[in-house]
């Protein structure tokens, strides 16, 4: 969509401002507004949703979910955080509802192979490693945070705060999806 | 993250491989149409191929009841015609009543605890909400109500004189099932119409 490539000519304070811009016309009921929102961050939700929940359709559930649901906290959303922040703490709740409400974890692993193909770059094979399989091997709290700190960029105080835990869980989960990556790494 | 000697070569091949992971993926259809539907139904959830219009799930929530199976038509004739408008003060709940079982009934059919508790919360709920809807809807919605008593009253007091009687025991459960299923299509239904209103 030309939202994206508008975002990405622009300085990062200008594509923050316009962000805004697009919250406040979305706020006041402008759906264009919303969807250029969504156009915007469907790729990095759905991303995360995906390495989350191994499972498309439930990505796909999850991401409509949290975008509806988004759509109607709008007016609670008083820009603290930026609006993507935002959209992936809701998307988070999603994908740990549809967890805690549906015990199905042992198709995780049907993942990412042919979905990533659609991916904007191929998934990457550093020396016949191949990291997203690995991912979706790991341990289902060290993969939550490992997504939102190692991949998505979110610090261990958001990753925290979205998943329900505490900061110093945060960091020796992370610190432990690390260990078995870099362990999996060596059996190769 | 560890700055170990021994671990800087694998630390180093980790990030490399978590940097080229793609942090974008498109989902295989765009999901925007599913979304823009939903909000604009002002439904909480949202609209996947199998879900109704909200009209069209408003005129079969009105006419679940009467439609339903040849069965529940013979105990909905017994009606007595009374019209009731469900202008709220607690007629909703007064129209539903309590569940009533026969005492010889066996216990193992039974409503179980869960039924009883989702029962009294929707009765609950739509004490108030009911009101969202249209006159004409609520005196619909409140004859099938009517119709659902008649009925549960009518199998109960036959279940008093036959308790072994299997098939009354599975119409009296049917009975309250489609009273339950009933009750919540009207609840998820008066929670949209809240929901619209309050967006609009």
């Amino acid at each position: 969509m030309g939202v994206s490539l508008v975002a990405v000519s622009m300085t990062e304070p200008d594509s923050r401002q316009a962000e805004k811009d697009l919250v406040v016309r979305a706020r006041q009921g402008e759906q264009a507004a919303f969807e250029m929102l969504y156009r915007q961050h469907v790729g990095r939700v759905y991303a995360l949703c995906l390495r989350m929940t191994g499972q498309p359709a439930l990505a796909d559930d999850c991401v409509q979910e949290a975008f509806i649901r988004a759509w109607r906290k709008l007016p609670e959303f008083r820009g603290q955080s930026a609006f993507g922040t935002w959209i992936h703490r809701i998307a988070v709740n999603q994908v740990l509802g549809h967890k805690r409400s549906s015990k199905r974890q042992g198709a995780h692993l049907e993942l990412l192979a042919g979905q990533t193909a659609g991916a904007s770059s191929p998934a990457p094979e550093t020396a016949g490693f191949d990291i997203e399989n690995a991912i979706a091997r790991l341990p289902e709290g060290a993969r939550d945070v490992l997504l939102l700190c190692g991949v998505g960029g979110f610090s261990h105080e958001e990753a925290s705060s979205m998943l329900g835990i505490a900061v110093g869980t945060s960091k020796a989960q992370l610190h432990r999806a690390r260990r078995l990556l870099k362990e999996q790494m060596d059996v190769r | 993250m560890s700055t170990r000697p021994e671990n800087t070569d694998a630390d180093a091949r980790l990030d490399k491989a978590l940097n080229e992971l793609p942090l974008e993926i498109l989902p295989k259809s765009d999901l925007w149409p599913n979304i823009s539907q939903a909000i604009a139904n002002g439904r909480g959830q949202p609209a996947r191929g199998s879900r109704r219009p909200l009209l069209v799930r408003l005129a079969i929530a009105a006419s679940l009841v009467v439609v339903s199976s040849m069965a529940t038509s013979w105990w909905i004739a017994q009606g007595d015609g009374r019209q009731v408008k469900l202008a709220g003060n607690g007629e909703f709940a007064a129209l539903v009543g309590p569940v009533i079982l026969p005492a010889s009934y066996d216990e193992t059919r039974v409503p179980g605890a869960r039924y009883l508790q989702d029962r009294a919360e929707l009765v609950q709920v739509l004490e108030e909400q009911i009101l969202l809807l249209p006159e004409e809807t609520r005196q619909k919605v409140a004859g099938d109500l009517l119709a659902i008593q008649h009925a549960l009253q009518d199998i109960s007091r036959e279940l008093t004189g036959d308790p072994g009687n299997l098939l009354l025991q599975q119409f009296l459960l049917t009975m309250y099932r489609r009273e339950l299923m009933l009750l919540d299509d009207l609840n998820q239904i008066t929670a949209a119409v809240k929901a619209q209103r309050t967006q609009i």
